[in-house]
């Protein structure tokens, strides 16, 4: 308990009798990145709001920074930054005049800690534009400028990335990533899009139907997968007889463009290649695969893909 | 009476809160410091913007954050450095691979005769390449941690570069080059370090040489109020106008980078010997090829 | 809690409604005062006609429109949960919202006083009492609006639906009204609604000179002040309470 930044244990919510979110229990490290990956209305938002005290939680428990999260909440969310669903501001107000409002009710950290958050994230100080105005991507900077002004030590964003243009995409990309290494910051995020996810999590959970299904490092997932070989040549038939052969093989599939995988264990690529080449058989290409996360995503909950 | 009685209460009944309330934040401050004496460094004091303690707050922040800035921008210095190591061990591998080969070819007598002689020369070509390539690198790195100092004297830069030109005539005239020589006035006094202006105009032409593809190279030398501008111009492939910020990146190679002639450090070089000389380096593309502009103040005695 | 109030003003910067409030508050009542100088009336019926329809009319209006706008801003806007998770309570919030509204009924108060103080220069039997005017309108708004509380509740039930609850707030102010100026409608005396304790409490106050009707209004209308007080707090108590109540319930789940 005293290394997570935020644990959870058996966090669950009802919706009258069916259970949104069932007993999670998330584990978040410090300094990492962590992704939460699931469908949407899969329960990452409602778990996010549980964290924050936003909504009520029906069994379980929150601690932050090693401490329960109900009797210590001013303090904690102090040091926490969010940004859940869409950002909302006063349209009436100037994006300073809103992010003041939001640094007079919790408190400054320094003199100019809304310029220098509006000019971190692209915004100019003092401009006279009102936020009814902002298009899509202006509102989502600002959303993170405001979780971003008190300097927090955790930032938690639900799907930061929705809505902006590729540019947008990238640039909120490398501005996590550096949040996370340069600055030693924790990130919590969640999104329902793996590519983005795959660029970005040191570690993923994977949520389904409000439940847990798996918690752990992106690279042990990667290792975890499963691994194929998989081998282009012109004529599918004689190699898989060739293979069978020599090699023994019995759990492979053919893919609908002729292409073989096998799955196999304790095959080498060289083998195959030096074999192939001794008896004549032109290899058009052979490479080492494993599942990507889309489709360990589906073999894991059971289902379709993810969007 | 009594009115002053009521007001004197409601003054004494608003300095206690005050009190109070003081009190209340100095032992939030003293919390938070408490954590930040037992290692957590990330911690922060929120505060009122109009509180007497503001501005007290703010400077006990703001030496947290200086602190923390120190730590990112080692890190950062950190993975710049291995980026660097990354990219120096893919330079001088390639060229040691090559050299291994040939070697190995020779001394396991893979080829005879006159191939052996060809194996050798190969060699020896690409010892060299190596040797500069290491030479430029630890120039590079002396200028980077700005251990060189620049001797500056006095000298006519027309002339000074008039003599680098004319050592290039040779090669130029090999390759096909054309190459042109125009300057302002015959004569204009300016302070540089002779060794390193030399090995600039000698790495500019270089570059253009070996990586513009260009069918005429030229210099102009224009003097513009106070400064003396030197360009070395070319009409070759050019720079795309996106690449501009990183030409002087010292493992940048712009546009045809998959040619193994040169290391990147050419223009990164230049680029340092130039603002250790107190001058500028910019760039201008032409419609077509690009002109690399040195600017350097001129002499008193000429201005 | 003044820090929250202040950012609650703030929030109505530039807005449409606030401006029209503030606009219809400072307008009417110089309209009205226009009107009872040039009918010539005397400078007690100048107050007495601004705390009937100042008082009892526009400051419940504004008071409770204005605080519509408030709960509803956050709404509109899905801002409550930016505030929320700075760690600022639900009822920190709704009451400094309460606070906010009831500022400006101080405010309108105030100009009140300056438009009779001015208009009542022009007026016959003209008492320059700055203060016991200031006075007058601040208590009589304070008991109205005690009264009017109930509109909280309305406005707390049903601020996710802006046309319904406007409509429905400035029907309870209406009809409030409507039993304020037609006492004798109804048979209303014989009724111990909140506003018509206000009224009736207050009436001996905003009375500045005497004349021979007014000892007969006053055995009619006569209420007895423990008890009017008791009724208006009551009033204003518990719909505080129950709002509350059902504003931390709603809010559980933002």
């Amino acid at each position: 308990m005293d290394n997570f930044i935020i644990e959870t244990k058996g966090l669950t919510k009802y919706y009258g009798d069916t259970a949104a979110v069932k007993g999670v229990d998330l584990h978040v490290n410090k300094g990492e990145i962590y992704a939460l990956l699931g469908r949407n209305g899969a329960g990452k938002t409602t778990i996010m709001k549980m964290l924050l005290g936003l909504s009520m939680i029906s069994e379980g428990t929150v601690y932050m920074f090693g401490q329960p999260f109900e009797g210590n909440k001013r303090e904690f969310l102090g040091r926490t930054g969010v940004m859940i669903e869409t950002p909302g501001f006063y349209p009436n107000l100037t994006a300073t005049e809103n992010l003041e409002i939001l640094a007079d009710l919790r408190g400054y950290v320094k003199r100019d800690a809304v310029k220098e958050s509006l000019e971190r994230v692209g915004l100019t100080y003092k401009d006279k534009k009102l936020f009814s105005a902002f298009s899509l991507g202006m509102k989502q900077r600002l959303g993170i400028a405001a979780a971003m002004i008190h300097d927090p030590e955790v930032l938690i964003l639900d799907e930061p990335i929705n809505g902006l243009d590729p540019i947008g995409v990238m640039e909120t990309r490398n501005f996590i990533r550096e949040l996370a290494q340069d600055c030693g910051k924790t990130i919590l995020l969640s999104s329902h899009i793996l590519s983005e996810i795959e660029l970005l999590a040191d570690r993923i959970g994977i949520i389904d139907k409000g439940i847990l299904l798996e918690e752990s490092p992106y690279e042990e997932l990667k290792k975890r997968n499963m691994h194929y070989i998989l081998l282009s040549v012109d004529s599918t038939e004689t190699v898989i007889h060739m293979l069978e052969e020599e090699f023994h093989i019995n759990d492979y599939r053919i893919m609908r463009n002729g292409c073989i995988q096998i799955f196999d264990e304790g095959i080498q690529t060289k083998e195959i290649v030096r074999f192939l080449a001794g008896r004549n058989i032109y290899v058009d290409a052979i490479n080492k695969c494993s599942d990507t996360l889309e489709d360990y995503f589906k073999r894991i909950t059971g289902g379709e893909g993810i969007a | 009476m009594h009115m002053e009685m009521i007001a004197l209460m409601i003054i004494c009944l608003g300095l206690m809160l005050l009190l109070a309330g003081i009190c209340r934040q100095i032992k939030k401050i003293n919390q938070v410091l408490d954590e930040i004496i037992k290692g957590e460094t990330d911690r922060r004091i929120l505060i009122r913007k109009h509180s007497f303690l503001s501005d007290t707050c703010y400077k006990l922040n703001q030496i947290m954050m200086d602190n923390k800035e120190r730590i990112i921008k080692t890190k950062r210095l950190e993975r710049r450095n291995e980026e660097l190591m990354t990219g120096l061990s893919h330079d001088i591998r390639t060229p040691l691979t090559s050299i291994i080969g040939h070697l190995d070819a020779v001394y396991y007598q893979y080829v005879h005769g006159e191939m052996n002689a060809e194996s050798v020369r190969q060699a020896r070509e690409k010892a060299y390449v190596l040797k500069e390539y290491l030479d430029d690198l630890f120039q590079w790195f002396k200028l980077n941690s700005k251990e060189e100092k620049a001797e500056m004297e006095p000298l006519d830069i027309v002339e000074e570069t008039r003599a680098v030109f004319a050592n290039w005539v040779a090669d130029f005239e090999r390759n096909g080059v054309s190459y042109d020589f125009t300057s302002d006035m015959d004569e204009i006094q300016i302070s540089v370090d002779r060794v390193f202006y030399e090995r600039c105009v000698n790495n500019l032409l270089k570059n253009a040489m070996e990586h513009s593809r260009a069918s005429k190279i030229w210099i102009e030398i224009v003097r513009s109020g106070v400064t003396v501008v030197v360009k070395v111009c070319d009409n070759g492939m050019g720079i795309l106008e996106k690449e501009i910020p990183f030409l002087f990146d010292r493992l940048y190679r712009a546009g045809d980078a998959h040619s193994s002639k040169g290391s990147g450090l050419g223009l990164a070089i230049v680029r340092e010997l130039v603002l250790i000389q107190g001058g500028k380096i910019f760039v201008e593309p032409q419609k077509k090829g690009i002109c690399f502009a040195m600017e350097f103040p001129l002499s008193e005695n000429d201005t | 809690m003044l820090n929250i109030c202040r950012n609650e003003l703030k929030k109505l910067r530039r807005q449409k409604t606030a401006g029209m409030l503030w606009a219809v508050g400072i307008l009417i009542p110089a309209f009205g005062t226009l009107l009872c100088i040039k009918n010539q009336y005397p400078f007690r019926n100048l107050i007495g006609a601004n705390v009937m329809f100042g008082s009892f009319l526009m400051i419940p209006f504004t008071f409770s429109v204005m605080l519509l706008n408030l709960f509803e801003l956050e709404e509109r806007n899905h801002t409550l949960k930016n505030i929320l998770v700075i760690g600022i309570p639900g009822w920190q919030i709704f009451l400094s919202k309460l606070a906010s509204a009831l500022v400006i009924v101080v405010v309108l108060s105030g100009i009140y006083t300056v438009y009779t103080v001015t208009g009542g220069i022009f007026l016959r039997n003209y008492m320059p009492d700055v203060v016991r005017i200031f006075g007058i309108y601040l208590g009589t708004s304070l008991c109205s609006i005690c009264a009017t509380m109930p509109v909280l509740l309305l406005i707390i039930l049903l601020r996710k639906r802006n046309l319904i609850s406007m409509i429905a707030i400035n029907c309870y102010v209406l009809v409030d009204f409507l039993f304020t100026w037609q006492l004798s409608m109804f048979h209303c005396l014989d009724m111990h609604l909140p506003v018509l304790a206000a009224y009736r409490i207050t009436y001996p106050f905003t009375i500045l000179e005497y004349t021979d009707n007014l000892q007969r209004g006053l055995d009619i209308l006569y209420y007895s002040m423990d008890r009017g007080l008791f009724l208006l707090g009551a009033t204003a108590a518990v719909s505080v309470g129950i709002s509350l109540w059902l504003y931390k319930r709603q809010e559980a789940d933002v």
